[in-house]
């Protein structure tokens, strides 16, 4: 049976090494609850609705460390303020067609290995990373042409 | 800044299909919840794709003020 969004998500948590007390649980539940991207000031007000001794202090504090253990993102909307959603189990990235600007989401089992691997390597543990990528359609072999770039300007 | 109105060198964007294409990535990158700035730097990349010509600090300016005037839209 698969577990409920709220259970999925502390036990992420417990993966990620997070200890998790009441007051996380409960901001766990807000997030897991939440059909929107929250900012800091509705996850306060929908987790004090449910324990009302939790402060703002702590829901930052335990944001930036969900945030820090990657089980949370951070999320912009060009409104100037920050917003939470779950991060997504299944990492992507994007890759960018420079001739149409579209936008095409990608996973790679080996890249996402990759990543931690470079950082360990280099001594570190991997906490983040901004990858992109961008590229021009290749033409069709069945167009005739063989070349890879295809897209005109 | 240039006199021409929409930025591209090209005229109007009608011959060129470069304003479709900044506009198109930075909005796809903002609705994925990228960060704005993420997105601006992508798209500005799109933009001195279809014209490297550009200098990079005259193409930033063109890519800001068409996704900035989109959004007052």
């Amino acid at each position: 049976m698969t577990p409920d969004p709220q259970a999925r998500l502390e036990t992420r948590c417990v993966e990620k090494g997070l200890k998790m007390t009441g007051q996380r649980r409960v901001i766990v539940r807000v997030l897991a609850d939440a059909a929107d991207h929250p900012d800091v000031g509705a996850i306060y007000r929908r987790a004090a609705a449910i324990d009302p001794r939790i402060s703002l202090a702590t829901v930052y504090r335990t944001l930036r460390l969900f945030e820090d253990a990657q089980v949370v993102d951070r999320v912009e909307f060009g409104d100037g303020r920050a917003r939470y959603e779950v991060a997504a189990a299944d990492h992507h990235h994007h890759l960018i067609d420079l001739g149409s600007g579209v936008v095409v989401e990608f996973r790679d089992a080996a890249l996402e290995a990759l990543k931690v691997r470079i950082a360990r390597d280099l001594g570190y543990r991997l906490v983040g990373h901004r990858l992109e990528l961008y590229g021009v359609r290749r033409t069709a072999p069945e167009d005739g042409a063989g070349g890879d770039d295809g897209a005109d300007r | 800044m240039t006199d021409r109105p929409d930025g591209c060198p090209d005229g109007a964007g009608y011959r060129c299909r470069c304003r479709a294409a900044v506009e198109r990535c930075y909005h796809s990158l903002c609705r994925h919840g990228q960060p704005r700035r993420h997105a601006l730097e992508a798209a500005i990349e799109v933009y001195r794709w279809h014209h490297p010509e550009m200098p990079a600090a005259r193409a930033e300016e063109i890519v800001d003020l068409w996704v900035s005037r989109e959004a007052l839209h």
